[in-house]
């Protein structure tokens, strides 16, 4: 059973995707949370394992409450819940912990299926998000290269590229002859290493402006 | 009393027979007859201004009564007598000439007799003449045939003798006499003089540049060699005798010292302070011991010989590590001064059998010194002025270069202010159709499919959200690259021709980045390709659909080919008297991209649209820069 909450401030969105998950034999809707105030509470308390989580929240960024939820350390997914997946809020929010994306658009099967497959340990990207992340790992090779507190795999890296490429997971996998989850999994890790190196960076930056104390 | 009278007849005797006869002397060849050089005379101290007729000894020509041989004290007169003797015929018949060098101090020849030169105009000029050359014509009248007598009379307050002798023809010996005094007058009078301005300009330059030690001690030793060397050149003696003979010889420790204490300082020689300062000391009560018991001068020149063979050491030393030409001068020069000076010592009698009248060496090392350090310096001086040249065009080059940084900074501060305001009025585009138009539409989609209205709405605003998208996408900063933007746009329609169940197959190759793809044409590229798909899925019936690009050259103009083909049912593009529904919309914008769009079908033979892009758009087509 996948216990899933939401934070939604549309609230025809938010039933819309309440009932279809009260729908689903194998989901329990657990919380919903229609800003930023209701969703820190609900944070707390906790008691789900996926998190569907909007970002434009009438009373602050749902970027701040992916954060919040990432820095509890529960085995928690989370998963954006956006208009476009335009690269821009999708990375921010995976920078904070997010491990994926859902489209308001689509359709509510396919939701579920998202849901379902992240919980697999499989995560969506798209090629402009996955040719975003590649420029930022393999940066300016003039700019003064910062170590990757998590570098990522040969393996890893290969399929981010092959992604960036327009490749769809199902190609990916048949071209590295691995299972189409292998991929999802891959891009799960690849995400959870973005929001590691962000952090490292974080402390980086603030280590070296001195905001730590020693 | 008469006994020892005859006994020094007696004894005098065989000399005084001997001194009858003519004296001895070697003969070389000259322009106008023989040239003559006596190797023995006839010798007797007199004080007397009389010829004495007695007490005549035949000794060796050249004959020096020196110091420390007789025991004199300098200030006491001594006078010597020199008597020559030759047969006028075995000289040519030109008019002759004598030569005398080191006939020291006060001198008068006498030519069988009669007084023909005197050296000086009063008995008061304080001669000297120990070095110096003459030349004393010979008058024809004074010259008999036959036996000839050459008398010279020589006083002087110090060593006294009657040096080299030679008579001949008058032009033969005048050259030999020019050689003679430019080699040991006025070479040395030119070099020290040479020695002693650049010692003056050590110190000048010394004045600007204080932590140059070596260049004081250069010129306290070019002092020092002044005036030890001003002996060699000068006629009369400047002041007092005695203590310009006590001047010149203690000059010659103190010079050495001070040459060594330079070299040391030059070669930054570690502990050298205390070194030079203990040899000062040292000279000191050697003077003194020097001047209370009138010892031989060795008592001055072993410590100064031995001085410099220490800075010989050093030379020898340095050469081993430093063979740049003005350390290895310097070192030659350290290396040779103590040989020199040795040479010189014996050259002026320290040791018999030694000529009197040659030339000296240390008299010129000086200034060869000065030379060389000026060199040295000169060098250094030339290499700073070098390097400042250097650093001034390196500052000049870096100078320009920061300006050219700076500019670039500036020019890429301006393209991020630009770029910064595209940016962020993209990003409040993107706000705007999140939270308004996308929600709404979204919204309006969600209440659609609750309320189970008709598909044509569902549709309808699926396709205006799918627009929208597409719209978004196409700000999205993809820096040029066609395939993630086509991929993306492929990703984006992926349900859907999964719900068609039309097989996608994505060929991709090797593509550069389109500079000119900004978002304007960015979206034009997705427009094409939304609607190329969108013909498949709506009108193909085609099972799978291939959406790919490539590198391709057309025109002799690289570019990159996209192209979208289905196995669909085709058209009859000679019937068509249009192109497919919306197919006249995207060639209007492949032509605003200066692309090239193609549409190729026939009947059950699926369609391919293809559009080919170049990666440079000439100016002149008009190159549209989006903000």
């Amino acid at each position: 059973m996948i216990r899933v909450a939401v934070v939604e401030d549309d609230p025809v969105m938010r039933d819309h995707l309440s009932s279809a998950i009260g729908g689903c034999e194998d989901m329990l809707l657990t919380a919903t949370a229609a800003n930023v105030a209701e969703a820190e509470g609900m944070i707390e308390a906790g008691g789900y394992d996926v998190l569907l989580c909007d970002l434009g929240l009438p009373d602050g960024s749902g970027v701040s409450l992916i954060r919040t939820e990432a820095l509890t350390g529960r085995d928690t997914d989370i998963l954006v819940v956006t208009v476009f997946a335009n690269q821009n809020k999708v990375l921010d929010a995976i920078r904070a912990g997010a491990r994926g994306y859902l489209l308001k658009d689509e359709r509510i099967e396919d939701c579920m299926a998202a849901i379902r497959e992240i919980r697999r340990g499989g995560s969506p990207i798209s090629p402009i998000i996955a040719r975003q992340l590649l420029g930022e790992i393999r940066p300016d090779p003039r700019a003064p290269a910062r170590p990757m507190a998590s570098p990522l795999s040969e393996r890893e890296y290969e399929v981010l590229n092959l992604l960036s490429r327009g490749f769809s997971n199902a190609e990916c996998a048949e071209i590295l002859t691995v299972s189409g989850n292998t991929i999802g999994t891959h891009i799960k890790n690849i995400y959870r290493k973005l929001e590691v190196n962000s952090r490292a960076e974080a402390l980086f930056e603030a280590s070296s402006q001195g905001w730590l104390s020693r | 009393m008469r006994l020892a009278l005859l006994i020094v007849l007696l004894l005098l005797a065989p000399g005084a027979a001997r001194a009858q006869s003519p004296n001895t002397f070697t003969t070389s060849a000259a322009e106008g007859g023989p040239v003559i050089e006596f190797t023995d005379g006839d010798f007797v101290l007199s004080p007397g201004l009389e010829i004495p007729t007695r007490g005549w000894v035949r000794a060796a020509s050249p004959h020096i009564y020196r110091m420390h041989e007789t025991h004199w004290r300098t200030g006491d007169y001594h006078t010597v007598q020199g008597r020559f003797r030759f047969d006028r015929g075995a000289l040519g018949p030109d008019p002759l000439a004598l030569y005398t060098a080191s006939t020291r101090n006060q001198f008068i020849v006498f030519v069988n007799g009669a007084e023909v030169f005197r050296n000086f105009a009063r008995v008061s000029d304080q001669k000297l003449a120990w070095y110096r050359p003459f030349l004393v014509p010979l008058p024809a009248g004074a010259l008999k045939p036959g036996q000839n007598e050459i008398l010279i009379r020589a006083v002087s307050e110090e060593s006294v003798g009657v040096g080299r002798v030679i008579v001949g023809p008058n032009a033969a010996v005048q050259a030999f006499y020019q050689s003679q005094y430019f080699w040991q007058i006025t070479a040395p009078m030119a070099a020290n003089a040479a020695m002693l301005a650049l010692g003056g300009l050590a110190v000048l330059v010394w004045l600007g540049r204080r932590r140059e030690v070596e260049l004081l001690w250069l010129a306290l030793a070019a002092g020092l060699w002044f005036l030890r060397n001003y002996q060699y050149f000068a006629e009369v003696t400047p002041f007092d005798m005695a203590l310009f003979n006590a001047l010149t010889v203690y000059a010659t420790y103190f010079a050495t010292v001070a040459t060594t204490a330079f070299y040391a300082s030059f070669l930054k020689m570690p502990h050298r302070g205390p070194v030079i300062a203990a040899l000062f000391a040292l000279g000191i009560p050697i003077v003194a011991v020097h001047a209370a018991f009138s010892l031989s001068n060795l008592i001055l020149y072993v410590p100064t010989t031995l001085i410099g063979l220490g800075g010989a050491l050093l030379g020898l030393l340095d050469l081993r590590r430093d063979r740049t030409p003005g350390h290895v001068v310097l070192a030659i020069v350290v290396l040779l001064m103590p040989f020199a000076g040795v040479y010189d010592f014996l050259l002026a009698g320290g040791g018999s059998g030694w000529k009197v009248h040659d030339f000296y060496l240390t008299v010129f090392s000086g200034c060869i010194y000065c030379v060389a350090f000026l060199m040295v310096f000169g060098k250094r001086a030339l290499d700073a002025f070098a390097g400042l040249e250097a650093a001034n065009a390196t500052l000049e080059q870096r100078i320009a270069e920061t300006r050219a940084e700076l500019a670039a900074s500036e020019a890429s501060r301006r393209d991020l202010v630009v770029a910064g305001a595209v940016a962020s009025e993209r990003e409040r585009l993107m706000q705007e159709m999140h939270d308004g138009i996308g929600s709404n539409l979204i919204t309006a989609l969600a209440v659609a499919r609750q309320q189970k209205q008709p598909d044509s709405t569902i549709k309808t605003l699926s396709r205006a959200l799918a627009d929208l998208k597409i719209t978004v996408d196409s700000l999205e900063p993809v820096e040029g690259d066609l395939v993630a933007l086509i991929g993306n746009l492929r990703h984006r329609m992926a349900g859907d021709l999964r719900d068609a169940g039309i097989a996608c197959r994505w060929e991709v190759g090797r593509c550069g980045p389109v500079p000119w793809l900004d978002a304007t044409n960015a979206l034009h590229v997705l427009r094409i390709f939304q609607e190329a798909i969108g013909n498949v899925l709506s009108h193909s019936d085609a099972t799978e659909m291939r959406i790919g690009c490539g590198e391709e050259t057309r025109d002799g103009i690289p570019g990159i080919a996209a192209y979208v083909a289905d196995n669909g049912r085709g058209f009859d593009q000679a019937q068509a008297d249009r192109p497919g529904k919306g197919l006249g919309n995207i060639a209007a914008r492949a032509q605003s991209l200066h692309g090239l769009l193609e549409c190729r079908s026939s009947v059950d033979g699926g369609t391919l649209v293809t559009l080919w892009l170049p990666y440079e758009r000439a100016r002149a087509t008009g190159d549209r820069k989006a903000g």
